[in-house]
């Protein structure tokens, strides 16, 4: 199976499954649910793990990943566990669409002008690499 | 109306939905602005009393039950201590404000950023001091 641009949310668990990432897998199964839901909470919707997917699979990193979800179902997922100070939280509007924040390894905001702004997944993607916090997956 | 700013020494505690708890941590997504938002919103731990920390968690849940706010039972009470949590934040001037709300006394807003600043959310959950279950 790969990723599809209709992949839903549930094909996009098994495939982190495949790749040996149960516990993001068991996450995103929580995310899509109804459990927990408060009132006026959605589930995590299909292009927002799509986005998060397309991410993931791109870039390569030390820190293990945490996801939660907006009200809207869009997917905010956390690099906070790295042995220096940084930190990156990135918001997965849909599959092509996030919102950044990022600390660099002297714990100060990174200068990516995307900061802050609804911006392209794909043109901020290099830009986190270049800046340290992430590095490419072999594959790339 | 009678607003005041919470001085330094105060605490606040911010509501977190099971869903914005990710790996025993609180996520930036609790401290996010949604659209239209513009504080978020908290309760002053100190109004319930001085110190004790069973009191004023126990004040906390009351307040937000009787307001008619449902809160999820693996959900969290996140502690800011309002003086470290503005040094924390130094990319905006935030203002732990008391909204002085008949329904809720306790009621605190945190002004001063908006639903884009997602630098001040992420600084603001790393703020964070304590977490204390909703139930």
């Amino acid at each position: 199976m790969a990723l599809s641009s209709t992949s839903t949310i549930v094909e996009i668990s098994s495939l982190f499954r495949e790749m040996g990432e149960d516990d993001l897998a068991d996450r995103l199964d929580y995310l899509a649910s109804d459990e927990d839901l408060d009132p006026g909470e959605s589930p995590a919707t299909d292009e927002s793990a799509r986005g998060f997917f397309e991410f993931f699979t791109n870039i390569k990193s030390d820190s293990k990943v945490g996801l939660a979800c907006s009200r809207e179902g869009w997917i905010s997922a956390e690099w906070r566990w790295f042995s220096d100070e940084r930190r990156v939280g990135i918001w997965f509007l849909d599959a092509e669409k996030i919102l950044l924040s990022a600390l660099g390894k002297d714990g100060k905001f990174v200068e990516i002008e995307e900061r802050n702004k609804i911006t392209d997944r794909c043109m901020v993607t290099p830009k986190l690499v270049d800046a340290g916090l992430f590095s490419w997956r072999e594959n790339q | 109306m009678n607003f005041r700013d919470l001085g330094p020494e105060y605490h606040v505690a911010r509501y977190c939905s099971p869903r914005h708890i990710a790996e025993g941590l609180t996520s930036y997504e609790a401290f996010l602005l949604r659209q239209g938002e513009t504080f978020l919103s908290t309760n002053w731990l100190e109004y319930f009393h001085d110190s004790d920390r069973h009191i004023q968690m126990f004040g906390i849940r009351q307040a937000l039950s009787s307001k008619g706010f449902r809160v999820g039972r693996n959900g969290a009470l996140a502690v800011l201590n309002v003086g470290y949590s503005i040094s924390q934040v130094q990319q905006a001037a935030l203002r732990f404000t008391l909204l002085d709300q008949a329904r809720d006394p306790s009621h605190v807003g945190v002004f001063g950023y908006r639903p884009i600043d997602a630098d001040v959310a992420l600084a603001l959950s790393e703020s964070v001091r304590e977490l204390h279950p909703t139930a």
